[in-house]
C-alpha cells in the first residue's frame, strides 16, 4: 500500500534534512533521521516496496531491479567487435557492417547509433548551469545508456525529446544520496566499519558495531523500532540510520548488489526509477501518456476543469481568448514542470508529486473511469493550476492568446516554492472533485462547480442572456457607455430609487429591453470617469474618511455600475475595476493608477495608508460605491460605487456616505432587491439612472452613434483601461512595495484580478456587439 | 570504430555503366566515415556519388581519370594506422608483391591500397597489409576480361583492423573477413620513433 505523505510533513522533513549535520544528530545514540530522497523516491515510485518489514526486502528489490537493467543493457547495447566466447563464429555474410540484414549485429549497432545521435543532441543541452555534474562525460555516458536501453525496450515510442530532463533529477538525487552516504559514513564510521577487515585483531574494545546499533538505540529508549510495523512509520519521511547502515552492509541480503546506496549502481537505479516514472508501475499517472499524442489533451482538460473550479474568471478568460491548454501544458506535463523551476526547487515539487499516491481512483460522478485519476494526477493538475494562478495578472491583461502563451512559457521565477506548493496542495482536492465533470462552458450559461455567481459570469459573454445576474450584465454592458455618455451630456441625476430598480433589471446589449435600472447603471458608469479626474483633492479626505470607516468592509469600490447584491467580493471588485479603469484612463496619470490599485486591493486590506492613497482616483468609485451601498442598506455592491462617482461631478459631497461597498463575506444575503433605506443625495443616483436610461436608448437617441459601433469603441477603450490597470497592478506587485503587498494581498488581489477579468469580458462582449 | 571504404577501378562510363545494384543497395550514406579510392573512376559524377556516401573522400590518379588534379599517391592516418593510396599502374610489374612492398616502404605506411589489376588481393607482408580492392564494377582490365566486382571495407578500431571483402560472385554478394592487428612492437617503435 503506497504511503500518503502529507506535504506539510514533507516540508518539515526537508527542513530537517537540511540540518542533517546539525548538533541535533550529533549524538550517536540519538535516533538519526536522514532524508535521503533517492530512497524515498524509489519507494514512492514503486521501485522499492514501500511497506517493508525489513531492510532485506528493500535490498532484494533493489538488486532485482539492477540485475534486470544489467541484463537488458548487455543484450541491447551491442558492440559488434565483442564476440562472446563460445559463440559460433558469426556468419560474415550477415554480420558485415554493410549488411542489410535487420538482425545483424551491425544493423542493430547502426540503429542504436541513430537513436544515440538524437539523444546526444538533447544531452549536450542538459542543465548547463549544473554542468559540473550533468555535463561530465561519465554522467553523460550513463544518461546515454539509460535512455538508449529504454528507447530500445519501447520501440514504438522510442526516445522523445524531454525524457532526458525527466531522468536528470532522478540521477541527481541518487548522486546526492551517495554523497550523503559518504558523509554519514564519515560521521558514524564506527557503525560502518567492519572490524574484521582491519589488519589487526579483533578489537574487543570497540563499543559500537552495526549489530550493536539496535541495542544502543534501544537503550536510549528510542521507541518505534520494535513495535513499528514497517521501517517507515506512517508519516515518517526520514530514513533511519539503522536502515542506512543495514542497507549499506556488504554482507546483507544480495551482498553488494543489494546495497541501497551504491555509486556503482547509480545507473541501474536511475533506470529503474526512470522506467517506473514513465511506466507508472500500474498507477494512474504514466509519464508515457504525456509523450503520446492522446495523453496531453486529456490531462490538459483535467487541468482546465480544476482551473474552472478554482478560478472561473481566469478560466473563462483563457477559453475566450482561445488558449488551448495543450500549448503550455505540454511542456509542463512532459517535463513534470522541469523547466518551470530550478533544479533544487524542482526536487521540492517532485517531492510533493511523488508523495501523492499513484493508485487509480474512480472519479466522482458517472464519467467513464479511464483510470487516469489518482492523487498524483490531482496534485499535478493542482500545481499546474497554481502556475496559472501565479501569472493571473498578466494572463488577464493579455490581449490575445499569444500574449497569454508568452507569459506562461516565460513565467518569472517563483520565489517561494514551499508556499507555492502549499497553495497547490490546497487545490488538490478540487482536482479530485472535478475529475469527472465536464468542462464548464464558456459563452453560455453553464453549470459550474461553484456558486451561481460564477455561472452568471460565464454567461456574461453572451449578452443579454437572461440567466445572467442583472447586475453583472449591466456592469459590463454599461461600462462601454460611460465615456460615451459622459461625453454627450452631463446627466441629470434622477432619484436614487429610480436607479435602484434600474440596476436590478437585466440589460440587453442593444438596449432593447433595458429600462430604468440599466440606464441608471450606465449613467453611473459613464459619469464615473469624468468625475474622477476632476475632484480628486476634495474627495480625498472625504473618501479617506469613508474608506477608513469601511475598512472592515474593505472592498475596493468598483466602478462597475452593475449592481449585484448577490455578488461576492469579486463582483464588487470587478465593478470597481471597471470603474477604476475608465477612471484611470481619464485621469491617466501615473499617480492615479497606483492609487486605484491599492484601493481596489483594499477590498481585503485594512490598512489605512493604501486606502488614503487610493482615495483620490477612487473618489468617484468610492463615492458611488458608498452611495449605493448605503442605499442598499449596506450591501456592498457596485451600484453604490457608481453612485459615488456620479456624485462628484455634481459636486455632491459623498464623504459621509462613502462606503466601501462590500466584503467577501457579505454574500447574497443582501440581495439587489434590498432597497437602500438611506437616501443620500439624489443627484448621483439620478445621474446614474440617466446613464442607464441613455444606454437603453441606444438605438433611439439621435445623439448616440450607432449602437454597436459605440459599444465596440467603448469596449475598446475599456479594454485599454483594463490593460493599463492590469499593468499597473502587476507592476505594483512586482515592485513589491510594502503598501502594495499589504493591499494586494491574497484576497484583495484576487478580487482585483477577478474584477479585471470581468471587465475584460465586458469589453469583449462590447466588441462583439 | 571507423569504417573505411576502399573501392576503385570503376571505369565508368567507358567500360561499365554503373556499380552493380546489389553493391549500390549496400552502400548507404551514414555508415562509412572515409572512402579511399585508388583511382580510375573516371568521371566527376562518380566522385560526387562517393562524396554523397561519406564526407571524407580520398582519390588518387588512375591513368584513365579525367580529373588530372588527383595526386599520384596519398598518405593518411586513421586510428593508429597509416594508410597509403596509389593506383598501381606506376608500379611495375603490375600487382607484383615485392614491388608493392617497395612502394609501401617508400610511403612508410602500414596499409597500402592499390588497384589497376582489377583483381582482389590482400597480403600480410612485413608487418603491413597490402590490399587491392579489385574493380567495383567488374570492368575488364588490360590483362583480363574475367573480372568479378569487388570492393573492400575496413573496420579500424584502435590498432586492430578487420577487413571485409565484398565480392559479387554468380550474382550473389560474398563477404570475407580478414583480421589484422598491428604488431605492438611496431606500434611502440613507431611511437618512439616519431618526434
Amino acid at each position: 500500500m503506497p504511503q500518503r505523505l502529507p506535504y506539510n510533513e514533507a516540508a518539515a522533513a526537508v527542513e530537517n534534512q537540511e540540518e542533517s549535520t546539525s548538533p541535533r544528530s550529533e549524538r550517536q545514540d540519538e535516533r538519526s533521521k536522514w532524508r535521503l530522497r533517492g530512497l524515498l523516491w524509489r519507494m514512492q515510485l514503486g521501485v522499492l516496496p514501500c511497506r517493508c518489514d525489513s531492510v532485506d526486502s528493500l535490498r532484494r528489490a533493489a538488486a532485482d531491479g539492477r540485475r534486470r537493467y544489467a541484463d537488458l543493457r548487455r543484450r541491447l547495447l551491442v558492440d559488434p567487435h565483442l564476440m562472446e566466447e563460445g559463440q559460433k563464429p558469426p556468419d560474415v555474410s550477415m554480420d558485415n557492417p554493410l549488411s542489410l540484414d535487420p538482425d545483424s549485429v551491425w544493423g542493430k549497432y547502426f540503429r542504436n547509433a541513430e537513436i544515440e545521435r538524437v539523444i546526444d543532441k538533447d544531452l549536450s543541452r542538459l542543465y548547463p548551469e549544473h554542468g559540473s555534474f550533468f555535463q561530465g562525460s561519465g554522467c553523460q555516458a550513463m544518461f546515454r545508456r539509460i535512455l538508449l536501453v529504454w528507447a530500445l525496450i519501447h520501440p514504438q515510442l522510442s526516445y522523445r525529446q524531454g525524457m532526458h530532463e525527466l531522468l536528470a533529477p532522478l540521477l541527481y538525487v541518487l548522486h546526492v544520496d551517495v554523497m550523503q552516504l559518504s558523509q554519514i559514513k564519515k560521521r558514524y564510521e564506527d557503525l560502518f566499519d567492519d572490524r574484521f577487515d582491519e589488519d589487526g585483531e579483533y578489537k574487543s574494545s570497540r563499543m559500537k558495531s552495526p549489530f550493536d546499533l539496535s541495542e544502543a538505540e534501544d537503550s536510549q529508549g528510542v521507541n518505534g523500532y520494535q513495535d513499528s510495523q514497517g521501517i517507515f512509520e506512517h508519516d515518517e519521511l526520514n530514513v533511519d540510520l539503522k536502515v542506512i547502515v543495514k542497507g549499506s552492509d556488504t554482507y546483507g541480503a544480495e551482498g553488494e548488489l543489494g546495497a541501497l546506496f551504491a555509486a556503482r549502481f547509480m545507473e541501474h537505479d536511475a533506470y529503474c526509477m526512470f522506467d517506473a516514472l514513465l511506466g507508472g508501475r500500474g498507477g494512474a499517472v504514466r509519464m508515457i501518456d504525456y509523450f503520446v499524442t492522446s495523453g496531453v489533451p486529456d490531462a490538459s482538460s483535467a487541468l482546465y476543469r480544476t482551473l474552472a473550479a478554482a478560478d472561473i474568471a481566469l478560466y473563462t478568460q483563457l477559453v475566450a481568448l482561445g488558449v488551448q491548454p495543450q500549448y503550455f501544458a505540454l511542456r509542463w506535463l512532459r517535463l513534470l514542470f522541469g523547466r518551470e523551476f530550478g533544479l533544487e526547487d524542482l526536487l521540492l515539487v517532485w517531492d510533493a508529486i511523488f508523495a501523492a499516491s499513484n493508485e487509480a481512483i474512480l472519479p466522482p460522478g458517472d464519467s467513464a473511469a479511464d483510470g487516469s485519476l489518482s492523487s498524483r494526477s490531482a496534485i499535478i493538475s493542482a500545481i499546474a493550476v497554481s502556475l496559472l494562478l501565479h501569472s493571473r495578472a498578466a494572463l488577464l491583461a493579455a490581449p490575445d492568446a499569444t500574449g497569454c502563451l508568452e507569459r506562461l512559457l516565460n513565467s518569472p521565477h517563483i520565489q517561494d516554492v514551499r508556499k507555492f506548493l502549499e497553495n497547490a496542495k490546497s487545490l488538490q482536492h478540487l482536482a479530485l472533485e472535478t475529475a469527472g465533470t465536464p468542462l464548464p462552458a464558456v459563452a453560455k450559461v453553464g453549470r459550474t462547480t461553484k456558486s451561481p455567481q460564477k455561472s452568471t459570469k460565464s454567461g456574461i459573454l453572451r449578452q443579454g442572456s437572461t440567466g445572467c445576474s442583472p447586475e453583472l450584465l449591466k456592469m459590463f454592458l454599461a461600462e462601454g457607455y460611460w465615456e460615451e455618455k459622459w461625453k454627450t451630456s452631463v446627466l441629470q441625476r434622477t432619484s436614487i430609487e429610480d436607479l435602484r430598480p434600474a440596476s436590478r433589471t437585466t440589460e440587453q446589449p442593444k438596449g432593447s429591453t433595458s429600462n430604468g435600472p440599466s440606464e441608471n447603471t450606465r449613467e453611473r458608469t459613464e459619469t464615473v470617469t469624468p468625475p474622477k479626474p476632476s475632484s480628486n483633492g476634495s474627495r480625498v479626505q472625504a473618501h479617506s474618511k469613508h474608506l477608513d470607516n469601511e475598512h472592515s468592509d474593505a472592498k475596493g469600490p468598483v466602478e462597475e455600475t452593475v449592481k449585484s447584491e448577490s455578488s461576492d467580493g469579486e463582483e464588487a471588485m470587478q465593478r470597481n475595476v471597471g470603474l477604476v479603469a475608465p477612471a484611470s484612463n481619464a485621469g491617466s496619470s501615473d499617480g492615479e493608477t497606483p492609487d486605484v490599485v491599492p484601493v481596489k486591493d483594499a477590498v481585503a486590506s485594512t490598512s489605512n495608508a493604501p486606502l488614503a492613497e487610493a482615495v483620490p482616483p477612487q473618489d468617484d468609485v468610492d463615492k458611488i460605491a458608498g452611495r449605493s451601498s448605503e442605499k442598499e442598506g449596506g450591501v456592498s455592491n457596485t451600484n453604490g460605487d457608481e453612485v459615488v462617482i456620479v456624485d462628484d461631478p455634481l459636486g455632491v459631497s459623498s464623504s459621509a456616505r462613502l462606503r466601501i461597498p462590500r466584503t467577501p463575506p457579505r454574500k447574497s444575503g443582501s440581495s439587489s432587491e434590498e432597497e437602500p433605506g438611506s437616501s443620500t443625495s439624489s443627484s448621483p443616483f439620478t445621474a446614474l439612472r440617466k446613464i442607464s436610461m441613455k444606454r437603453d436608448e441606444v438605438g433611439d437617441s439621435p445623439r448616440r452613434p450607432k449602437g454597436p459601433v459605440a459599444l465596440q469603441s467603448l469596449g475598446q477603450s475599456m479594454m485599454e483601461h483594463i490593460q493599463v490597470l492590469e499593468g499597473v497592478l502587476s507592476q505594483k506587485v512586482r515592485e513589491g512595495e510594502q503598501i502594495s503587498k499589504a493591499i494586494i494581498g491574497g484576497k484583495g488581489h484576487v478580487s482585483a484580478m477577478v474584477a479585471l477579468a470581468e471587465l475584460r469580458k465586458i469589453s469583449n462582449a462590447l466588441l462583439q456587439m | 570504430m571507423v569504417l573505411v571504404l576502399a573501392l576503385g577501378d570503376l571505369h565508368i562510363p567507358h567500360r561499365a555503366p554503373d556499380l552493380p545494384p546489389k553493391f549500390k543497395s549496400m552502400l548507404v550514406p551514414g555508415k562509412i566515415q572515409h572512402i579511399l579510392s585508388p583511382g580510375n573512376l573516371c568521371i566527376k559524377e562518380i566522385h560526387d556519388y562517393l562524396k554523397s556516401l561519406s564526407p571524407d573522400v580520398h582519390i588518387v590518379r588512375g591513368e584513365y581519370d579525367e580529373d588530372s588534379r588527383y595526386p599520384e599517391t596519398k598518405q593518411l592516418s586513421i586510428g593508429s594506422f597509416k594508410i597509403g593510396l596509389c593506383h598501381g599502374h606506376q608500379v611495375i610489374p603490375w600487382g607484383d608483391l615485392d614491388s608493392l612492398a617497395m612502394l609501401q616502404r617508400q610511403l612508410d605506411v602500414d596499409i597500402l591500397i592499390t588497384g589497376h589489376t582489377h583483381q582482389f588481393k590482400a597480403y600480410k607482408h612485413e608487418g603491413g597489409v597490402i590490399i587491392n580492392p579489385g574493380s567495383a564494377t567488374g570492368a575488364y582490365s588490360s590483362i583480363s576480361y574475367d573480372v568479378s566486382p569487388s570492393f573492400v571495407l575496413m573496420d579500424i578500431d584502435g590498432s586492430r583492423v578487420v577487413v571485409y571483402v565484398y565480392e559479387l560472385l554468380d550474382g550473389e554478394v560474398k563477404v570475407d573477413k580478414i583480421d589484422f592487428k598491428k604488431p605492438a612492437a611496431a606500434a611502440s617503435a613507431a611511437a618512439a620513433a616519431s618526434p
